[in-house]
């Protein structure tokens, strides 16, 4: 997971916090057992999104050249992969 | 930001379905609340780049006087950043 366990931590408190607040939606568990399976959503998805970058960083390694992190070109190749290995799951 | 845009995107609607498929939830807008779970998950993802951002500026105010004086301009954002994340109390 690219993230820290601190910021899925909070994005998962700042979602349940909103979902509590909006009048549109109802909760039907209590506020803390819809807080960890958001937590827990949020880690299966967060790991699979880390399988994205490294597709991408693996395409750009198997180049028959060098190309540095962090130079422009790097950063555009890096881009095109991510966004290819984004199209294969559909979003 | 760390996570591409769509991906951001991708997790709120995913988050917001899974919640309702396993009967956490009831809701009969999803569109409405998959796109408020999606507007605030983005701007806290993009809390970093506003603060590196702010530290750009920042420094930007003082480049002339950090020339002068040798301050070594990584050393100086990293400092400058953690007062930033300090004072806002973000979580990075």
């Amino acid at each position: 997971m690219r993230l820290s366990d601190d910021k899925a931590n909070k994005l998962a408190k700042l979602t349940t916090d909103l979902l509590a607040e909006m009048p549109e939606v109802e909760f039907k568990e209590p506020y803390d057992d819809i807080r960890q399976e958001i937590r827990r959503i949020m880690k299966e998805l967060l790991d699979a999104e880390e399988n994205l970058d490294k597709a991408a960083r693996q395409k750009i390694e198997s180049q028959r050249r060098t190309i540095l992190e962090g130079s422009q070109e790097w950063e555009i190749l890096y881009r095109k992969y991510y966004n290819e290995e984004v199209k294969k799951l559909g979003i | 930001m760390l996570l591409s845009k769509e991906y951001v995107g991708y997790l709120a609607q995913q988050v917001v379905k899974r919640l309702m498929d396993g009967k956490f939830i009831e809701t009969k807008q999803l569109p409405t609340v998959v796109e408020k779970v999606n507007a605030t998950l983005s701007e806290e993802m993009a809390l970093e780049d506003r603060i590196n951002e702010e530290v750009r500026v920042i420094l930007e105010a003082y480049s002339d006087e950090m020339r002068k004086g040798g301050v070594n301009y990584q050393e100086m954002f990293k400092k400058v950043k953690n007062e930033l994340v300090r004072k806002y109390r973000a979580v990075l």
